[in-house]
């Protein structure tokens, strides 16, 4: 961009003037109060495309607002930029057809042609001030940044925010946990003792509503328990009243009942009694007869002893006589032996054993030494020639025609005649052994019964006796009538003590009964005399109403009814009684209302205090993220502008230099230095290679670094060169600096850049 | 109350049946009863229609401060009073972590989540499931919200969503409804009334937002241009209460202008002039603003290294008016 004219009118001291900048650069050099300054102000306030902001630089004395006129060229283009504050309007024309009115407009097409954020830029890096090439490296170098990105701005607040916030420095921070420490404490601690008071409160309060709620409550149903009571009590009254008639009337009907009822158990027992005397004479004679039985007996038994003799006898005889029987048995089986005594058969008995024995215990034995065939053992066998035979006793042997008779010894041969002597006389031994106990049992027969003693005679007695028992069977038959008559007897005595034992049983029942009833009756007539009094009080209507009811009234269930609602009625009375000690307890409880202003003024200032708290965390809240939108913002235009910025500073340096510097070089990463970081960490290299702290450089290398770096900066936000203002440059510089600052200028000017220069001093050619 | 008593005669004429309320309904647990009070009495006189209360507060700083109606040992719902009207009164439900869900019969189930996902059962048998839920949900992790297709919000029909305190569809099923009736700037965005109705027989449902025209806006305004004044210029001051965030140094006179007309109604940033040589900066640190500060944030970070980059050189100053701006 490149400014061909501007013209002003009614701004400041240059209205009516019309400036054409033909030469590059422009040199525009007049005394102070001239315009100078002015000149380089509106262009810049025509840039700022504010129609408002010119009415303050009205040339004094002038009626109308000024007006300011800025032509310039871009790439052949040439374009009108007119700021018209007295019809406050904004206008760009140009060759090329453009013709915009909007200042948002004219800003894009600034930015459309390669020049962002124009007005900003110029404002901020295209105008040079008097102290801008002449301050020293560092502080011009840090205003520099300052002026467009702020930077020393940003590193102050977040300083400010780190030492609010952050314990301990460094990555990562530390943040404090409580950023306004006492402050927030006292804070915390009143908050919480209003809370804390505020419980109480509450807590009173709410004590105090729900025991209202209570009396309230207790206060209802009270009510309802009066009038439910009061209901009662009435119904209660009248029921007891036709209860009582009811009663009355029912007592008079049972005491009737219970009179006659007496009468006939009077009777009754009168008859009872009749009853009882006639049992009682049946039982008297009866028991004169069982006597008579009984004397009767004892003359009977009297005579049964008599006969016991007779028996006794009998039976004597009787076994006798069995013993004769048995005798004559014995001696008729013993027959020829009849005569045999004891003694003798036993020593038969004993010899016969004793020859059997030795016989059985003799051995003989005999050889064949020769026979033609074999020799018979006659009923034993054969023994043949050559075989000796052993026996015992004696033995038979058969050859052919000889037979001969072998003993074991001549004693046995003797023997032998013996023993076939008893055989023949008793035939086996057995006979003998039976013989033996025959003639023994007739010896004890006889001994029982003597041995001169008739059968006949014994018979003829116990026929005798015999005669004599029959007498004794008839007695027995009478005793055997007087017992079954006493049997009669004594079972028609039990009968009738029975009878007597129920009736009077009967007796005393119906005896009981009349007491019971009698005692009933004398209830009744009392109960009655009581219930009168009641009764006689009954009006005529009660009386009449009542008297059908109490007809059909069922007056046990009617009385139980009335119990019942009694006891409902006695429970109520007791509910009403619990009530009214509950209300007066929560009248006592309500008595005194709650401070309701002391509630309002601690919920006030919890409101207040919660507030201010919120207010100091949400602050503490806001900063914290402050701080890292600040950081963040830092490492943002470091990342976006450093490297640019460093390559762009170091050609324009090495340019405006001659060679004479290569470049600049940043020993930080970042954009953002303070002083002493500007001195130590960005350091100009030499064409040797040698590099200085930009500190060291001369004042004339310090204009001009400063001077590159102000153009890199313009690059960062144009791709293109612009026109730079330099407001009285060299008004701190001496002859030979001046030199050398406009060797500089006329660099600019050949690099492409509009140079336009305001001076009081003359510019040296 | 007056725009509350519109809604519930218009609910009432229209037969709704739900009316929600998903928290920050009383600006705090520090209120006289007599407000929740009133409040509760005109709910409760609405016989016919069912009322799903669910407690609010706000997600920063809740140990210290309850934030609205949080539902804290000491919160207003607690009251003796105010716990009376959801004994007494059969319309009004209150969702709370200890009884986290209301159901209606077979028409409708509710289910309350706090700062979460409601952790609870499906009620069977019931036509309509709707999550009530108080917190910061969205697709913006970075700013801990919370997401909504999370698997176990799958089966409700829509989702009631409280916290944020202006109109935000945040998905097909869910809606912040924002503030009833705005009383103050929002920390962030512009702030308007409204409520919003729920169509459930539509599926998705249909969600409207209707705005309280007659009631007060609070807007946030940059006057960089022009252009930006006479947007200004040309607002209803009647119902508008403007804070200028950032303004150009050339508008200041206009500005002060304005402010002198309208004391009550425009207030300017301490820090909010911006001379045209920062600009630079601003559009950065804007965009650094937007991705790195959570809304309710952004414009209190905003103006404070605004005006903290104005004053660098002046901590005192700094200081000074942190602590004006934020009272102690």
């Amino acid at each position: 961009m490149r400014l061909l004219k501007a013209c002003f009118k009614n701004y400041k001291v240059l209205d009516g003037r019309c400036l054409e900048f033909g030469e590059n650069p422009f040199f525009f050099s007049a005394p102070n109060e001239t315009g100078k300054s002015s000149l380089i102000e509106g262009i810049r306030d025509a840039f700022l495309l504010s129609p408002d902001r010119l009415k303050e630089k009205r040339t004094k004395g002038k009626d109308a607002d000024p007006v300011v006129e800025v032509t310039f060229e871009i790439e052949g283009g040439v374009y009108e930029l007119r700021v018209n504050a007295q019809d406050r309007t904004v206008r760009l024309v140009g060759t090329d057809g453009t013709d915009l009115s909007r200042p948002k407009a004219i800003e894009r097409f600034l930015e459309r042609k390669g020049y962002r954020y124009f007005p900003s830029v110029l404002e901020g890096l295209l105008i040079l001030k008097e102290r801008d090439l002449s301050t020293d490296t560092s502080r011009g170098l840090k205003a520099l940044l300052d002026s467009v990105l702020k930077s020393a701005r940003i590193e102050e607040v977040k300083r400010f925010l780190e030492d609010m916030l952050i314990v301990q420095k460094g990555a990562p921070y530390r943040f404090k946990s409580r950023v306004f420490g006492g402050q927030e404490r006292l804070l915390k601690e009143e908050l919480n003792e209003v809370r804390r008071r505020l419980k109480e409160v509450l807590r009173v309060r709410e004590e105090f509503l729900e025991n209202k709620r209570r009396l309230q409550e207790v206060k209802r149903k009270l009510e309802e328990l009066l009038k439910r009571r009061s209901s009662l009590e009435r119904d209660l009254q009248k029921e007891k009243r036709l209860l009582a008639y009811a009663t009355f009337k029912r007592l008079e009907e049972r005491t009737k009942a219970l009179k006659e009822a007496e009468e006939r158990l009077k009777a009754q027992l009168e008859r009872y009694e009749a009853d009882e005397k006639e049992l009682a004479f049946h039982k008297q004679e009866l028991k004169r007869r069982l006597e008579r039985l009984f004397k009767e007996l004892e003359e009977l038994n009297e005579k049964k002893s008599d006969f016991k003799v007779v028996r006794r006898e009998f039976e004597e005889y009787s076994s006798k006589l069995k013993v004769l029987e048995r005798l004559e048995e014995v001696e008729k089986r013993l027959g020829r032996f009849c005569s045999e005594s004891l003694g003798g058969l036993e020593a038969d008995l004993r010899e016969w054993k004793t020859y059997q024995g030795i016989f059985g215990e003799s051995r003989g034995v005999f050889e064949v030494l020769e026979a033609e065939g074999a020799v018979e053992v006659v009923g034993r066998g054969w023994v043949r020639p050559g075989e000796l035979y052993e026996f015992e006793g004696e033995v038979t042997l058969r050859y052919k025609d000889l037979v001969l008779k072998v003993y074991a010894s001549e004693e046995l041969k003797r023997i032998k005649g013996r023993l076939d002597e008893l055989k023949e006389r008793y035939g086996t031994l057995e006979n003998l052994e039976e013989l033996l106990r025959l003639v023994a049992t007739r010896e004890e027969l006889l001994r029982r019964i003597g041995r001169n003693v008739s059968p006949e005679a014994i018979r003829e007695r116990l026929r005798h006796l015999s005669e004599e028992l029959e007498a004794e069977r008839k007695l027995e038959e009478e005793l055997e009538r007087n017992r079954r008559e006493r049997e009669l007897l004594n079972r028609r005595e039990l009968e009738l003590e029975q009878k007597l034992e129920a009736l009077r049983r009967k007796k005393r029942s119906t005896e009981l009964e009349l007491a019971r009833i009698r005692d009933e009756i004398k209830r009744c007539e009392d109960e009655l005399k009581r219930l009168f009094k009641e009764v006689e009080t009954l009006t005529i209507g009660e009386e009449r109403e009542f008297r059908e009811v109490a007809l059909q009234l069922d007056i046990e269930e009617f009385g139980r009814r009335v119990e019942e609602r009694e006891a409902v009625l006695e429970e109520l009375k007791e509910k009403i009684f619990e009530l009214e000690k509950e209300k007066s307890l929560y009248e006592g409880l309500t008595s005194k209302e709650p401070d309701e202003g002391e509630l309002e003024s601690l919920l006030l200032r919890r409101r207040e205090l919660e507030e201010k708290l919120s207010r100091m965390l949400r602050l503490s809240e806001v900063l914290r993220y402050g701080l890292r939108v600040l950081s963040e913002l830092r490492q943002e235009i470091s990342r976006n502008y450093l490297a640019k910025f460093e390559e762009s500073v170091s050609e324009l340096f090495s340019r405006i230099t001659h060679g004479n510097y290569t470049g600049v070089r940043f020993e930080a990463e970042s954009l953002f230095f303070d002083g002493s970081t500007f001195r130590k960490q960005w350091r100009a290299v030499r064409r040797d290679q040698r590099s200085f702290p930009i500190e060291e450089l001369s004042d004339g290398t310090s204009s001009q670094l400063l001077l590159a770096a102000r153009l890199a900066l313009v690059r960062l936000f144009f791709d293109r060169k612009a026109f730079l203002l330099f407001d009285e440059p060299f008004a701190y510089f001496d002859e030979y600096r001046t030199k050398k600052a406009v060797e500089v200028l006329y660099e600019l000017a050949e690099e492409g850049w509009q140079v336009i220069v305001t001076s009081a001093k003359g510019i040296p050619k | 109350m007056e725009k509350l008593r519109r809604v519930i005669e218009r609910a009432r004429r229209e037969g709704v049946r739900f009316v929600v309320f998903a928290g920050d309904t009383f600006d705090s647990n520090a209120l006289p009863s007599s407000i929740p009070t009133e409040f509760f009495e005109l709910l409760s006189r609405a016989t016919d229609i069912n009322f799903v209360i669910l407690p609010g507060g706000g997600s920063l700083h809740s140990e210290e401060v309850s934030g609205h109606d949080a539902y804290t040992e000491d919160s207003l719902y607690r009251r003796l009073e105010v716990r009376s009207f959801f004994v007494t009164s059969d319309n009004l439900r209150l969702l709370t972590p200890e009884e986290p869900v209301a159901v209606f019969g077979s028409e409708a189930a509710f289910y309350g989540g706090f700062f979460d996902y409601p952790r609870v059962r499906k009620v069977s048998e019931v036509r309509y499931h709707i999550a009530v839920i108080h917190g910061a949900f969205g697709r913006r992790s970075e700013f801990d919200e919370k997401p909504l297709d999370h698997p176990s919000l799958s089966f409700y029909h829509y989702i009631a969503l409280g916290h944020y305190h202006s109109f935000k569809r945040v998905s097909e099923r869910a809606a912040y409804s924002g503030a009833f009736v705005q009383f103050e700037f929002l920390p962030y965005g512009d702030a308007t009334s409204g409520y919003i109705e729920v169509d459930l027989s539509s599926d998705p449902p249909e969600i409207t937002y209707i705005p309280f025209e007659d009631a007060p806006k609070f807007l946030y305004l940059k006057v960089l241009s022009e252009r930006d004044l006479e947007k200004l210029r040309g607002l209803d001051f009647e119902s508008s209460f403007v804070r200028i965030t950032e303004y150009l140094e050339e508008f200041r006179e206009d500005l002060e202008e304005l402010k002198r007309r309208y004391p009550e109604r425009v207030r300017i940033n301490e820090g909010a002039e911006v001379k045209r040589d920062s600009l630079i900066l601003l559009e950065i640190l804007d965009e650094i603003l937007k991705r790195r500060v959570p809304e309710h944030l952004r414009e209190e970070v905003s103006e404070v290294l605004h005006y903290g980059l104005r004053l660098s050189l002046r901590r005192a100053e700094f200081e000074r008016f942190l602590r004006e701006k934020y009272g102690f």
